[in-house]
């Protein structure tokens, strides 16, 4: 067979790519995966947390033995941003009872000898109880009685040290010789939203992907009368420009969904944002890429349109939790990490959180951009492999059929 | 087999058995892949909490303070001091990169400053684009640093000669004993899969429930369905879905037992409500599957439709992030998700030990979702017998 020049290859590669486009838009199932869910479903978890952070949990203070001291805790437990104080009560019993209803999420109890313990030069406790009904919960009592503690033990030391006959700046220096003072770098107020969202997008652009191109082989596959999902035309035996061709389709819708997803999306619900375009662009290239193709070696296994839906959905929260949202991935079990070294998002995931959200650069997060040129590398001659065994053996069939 | 009219379910049930056994991806719906959920999250995270946190110091004094509060980072379990780091600004960068999670900075002339009386101030930095290692890291900063204090307000304290055992209570007379009740270890594991499993599980018994009614459509096999089942949609849903049900409750067990026995995950009320809570949760996801082929009786759609619904139950579970601090329209859509029901139930139950009179309401409200079938019920009956939408 005469090689065609390279006119005639862009040509075909170029008909194989309209063709393509045309397929997706005459699909409403690929059409909702690739546009519903790509911009849907951001603005829907955008929505749902959108108050980033929780305020003012509802706690129940049991005050035993009501003194000024203990009346001092509950003003301040109250002024905390984490805490709100329900109501004061003076048994356990009747906290429980809030409790158990839902009422209040946290019970503070100060037992009847609370301000005693003080005056008696003894330590005294401050008791708060919470549920894991939600880390969330457990993180606002944990912060909100800690800092008042912290606060008043510094005050009632100050003004033991001023009794003493200690000037404000020695009691001051005595009572904390050394000041702290934390701040965080990235996600600076600990927002919910700024945590979770950057992992879903990219999350939510390599299922769709995936998905989407399962489907499409499927389909594909369903309606060409041997099951295969390369209909036999004499231009298309080029492997490279199939792959090419249809590779491109879906490149190029992405380039502007990811944009929008990756950053419209973080503007538009005030999340941190702080990857430039340009630092973008060297993300982008090789992740889509090694998304694209690995969806296009993955196809092999979705033999009907509904496959990739049933069998690869499922897959998206598991991967999330391989991307080092949430679980330090330094931290997960050996076999999964190698297990997630398969999939795009766990690099993809990595570096556009360090970019968006950290504001590291694009050289900075260099391993994972070369990891994720690996995977293109691989997952292109993996499909090359798919697609060329799928032409053999539909043409086998053809001539079995002659 | 000939069987009265109103036992024609029967019939059904042993067509519908005949194709699980024949074709694989009945085996890998109800068996296999919620068996690779179980394995992949119970095993995921080794440590309940992560130990070791990489962080960074950067030693501007190199004093015998500073040596001291490195040597009490690193004596702590969550942390691991890799790195001592010359500049802010390097420090910064690993901290960007992700290779540390938080620095301290320690200042020039600290120790002299703290002998001084001039109250000087360590800066420390974390990192919370990760939410959870970000905050432990900051939790663990704040308790080492405040330690270091103490210490030393404490040895001041016993230069001026008071008495040692009184100065403690003087320097913290208040102590916070916060108590976690039913995770009392705090565990991450224990929290996210009493939830995250369910959640799971409920996924592939929607994505089933709606497959398997939605291939009889798509290859219209659905009349012959419907006929088998004595022209009644409620036998021919009884005897297709019967299965299914019992197959999904057996490895909702499967993961209680494994939960709660083998893990020993809290259990603080009796296991019986534990089960009656998943088998509630697998027949209504299974009510609700039947509900979104009927409202969209085209395969794909339906499939479609119960993914959305099944990956969105997770946040609405409330286990990430609270139910009541969402804005207020949004909260309403709880109502709508089985599985925030189940997870109510399992803090009762499990977490809480409450009195059942506190959560009976929650089993009620998770029986009248069996109904979800019946607003649809005429027009899947009417797709079933007419077969004539798209197949695509």
């Amino acid at each position: 067979m005469k090689k065609g020049n390279l006119t005639t290859n862009l040509r075909q590669v170029f008909e194989i790519f309209t063709e393509e486009l045309r397929h997706i838009f005459n699909d409403s199932g690929v059409v909702i995966l690739f546009f519903g869910a790509t911009l849907l479903y951001p603005i829907l978890y955008g929505f749902i947390y959108r108050n980033e952070a929780y305020h003012d949990l509802p706690v129940v203070l049991v005050d035993e033995h009501p003194t000024a001291l203990s009346r001092e805790l509950a003003r301040r437990l109250d002024a905390t941003p984490d805490l709100a104080v329900y109501r004061i009560a003076g048994d356990f019993e009747e906290a429980k009872h809030l409790f158990e209803r839902g009422k209040v999420k946290g019970i503070i109890y100060l037992p009847d000898d609370f301000h005693d313990k003080v005056l008696a030069g003894r330590q005294s406790q401050v008791f708060a109880y919470t549920n894991m009904a939600s880390m969330i919960y457990y993180r606002c009592v944990f912060s909100g009685v800690n800092l008042v503690v912290q606060d008043m033990n510094l005050n009632l030391q100050v003004r033991q040290l001023q009794d003493l006959g200690l000037t404000d700046r020695q009691a001051l220096s005595t009572a904390e010789p050394i000041m702290s003072e934390g701040r965080s770098l990235a996600n600076p107020k600990g927002g919910f939203a700024s945590f979770l969202m950057p992992a879903v997008l990219v999350m939510i652009i390599q299922q769709t992907l995936v998905l989407g191109i399962g489907m499409l082989a499927g389909t594909a596959r369903e309606e060409n009368n041997f099951h295969q999902f390369i209909p036999y035309q004499r231009k298309y035996h080029g492997t490279m420009r199939i792959i090419s061709g249809k590779g491109l389709a879906y490149f190029v819708l992405y380039v502007f969904i990811a944009l929008y997803d990756l950053m419209l999306i973080p503007k538009l619900f005030g999340l941190p944002h702080l990857v430039s375009m340009a630092e973008l662009v060297p993300f982008l290239l090789p992740f889509l890429l090694a998304c694209i193709f690995f969806g296009m070696a993955l196809s092999v296994f979705f033999w009907n349109r509904e496959m990739s839906l049933l069998l690869f959905l499922c897959t998206s929260v598991p991967l999330l939790f391989l991307s080092g949202f949430s679980w330090p991935t330094t931290h997960v079990h050996t076999f999964w990490r190698m297990v997630s070294y398969f999939f795009p998002s766990t690099f993809g995931g990595h570096a556009f959180i360090r970019m968006n959200t950290a504001g590291a650069s694009a050289a900075t997060v260099q391993t994972d951009l070369l990891a994720l040129w690996i995977q293109a590398g691989v997952y292109f001659i993996v499909a090359w492999f798919v697609y060329r065994w799928q032409i053999l053996q539909s043409e086998q069939r053809i001539q079995r059929g002659k | 087999m000939r069987v009265p009219k109103h036992q024609a379910w029967l019939l059904v049930l042993r067509r519908e058995l005949k194709r699980m056994t024949t074709r694989s991806i009945y085996p890998l719906l109800v068996v296999f892949i919620p068996l690779g959920f179980l394995v992949y999250f119970t095993t995921l995270m080794p440590e309940g909490l992560p130990q070791s946190l990489p962080i960074a110091v950067v030693d501007h004094d190199g004093s015998s303070l500073s040596r001291n509060i490195v040597r009490q980072l690193d004596a702590t379990p969550q942390l691991e001091v890799v790195a001592h780091i010359g500049s802010f600004g390097e420090a910064a960068d690993a901290l960007r990169h992700g290779t540390i999670i938080g620095f301290v900075e320690l200042p020039d002339h600290l120790y002299a400053d703290v002998l001084n009386g001039m109250q000087p101030t360590i800066p420390f930095y974390y990192d919370q684009s990760n939410l959870l290692t970000g905050s432990l890291v900051m939790k663990e900063l704040t308790l080492v640093l405040k330690t270091v204090s103490a210490g030393t307000n404490l040895s001041m304290r016993r230069a001026r000669s008071q008495d040692p055992s009184d100065a403690l209570a003087r320097i913290q007379p208040l102590v916070a004993e916060v108590r976690s009740m039913g995770n009392p270890w705090v565990n991450y594991s224990v929290y996210l899969l009493s939830c995250i499993l369910p959640g799971m599980l409920q996924l592939m018994v929607l994505l089933t429930t709606v497959y398997v009614i939605g291939i009889e459509l798509k290859k219209n096999s659905s009349y012959k369905w419907y006929r088998l089942g004595g022209q009644s949609l409620w036998q021919a849903l009884v005897g297709k879905l019967l299965p299914y049900s019992l197959g999904f409750i057996a490895m909702g067990t499967l993961y209680l037992v494994t939960l709660f026995k083998g893990l020993n995950y809290p259990l603080n009320g009796p296991f019986v409500w534990m089960l009656a809570d998943m088998a509630l949760l697998v027949l209504t996801s299974q009510t609700f599957g039947v509900f979104m082929i009927g409202v969209f009786p085209v395969l794909r759609d339906g499939l479609s439709f119960a993914g959305l619904f099944g990956v969105l139950s997770l946040s609405y579970s409330g286990l990430s992030f609270p139910i009541e601090g969402m804005p207020g329209l949004l909260q309403g859509l709880s109502w709508l998700f089985p599985l925030r029901r189940y997870f109510v139930i399992y803090q009762s139950v499990a977490l809480n030990g409450f009195n059942p009179a506190y959560y009976l309401g929650e089993f009620g409200i998770l029986l009248l979702y069996l109904l979800m079938p019946l607003f649809v019920y005429k027009r899947l009956r009417k797709a079933v017998v007419e077969m004539n939408y798209p197949k695509k």
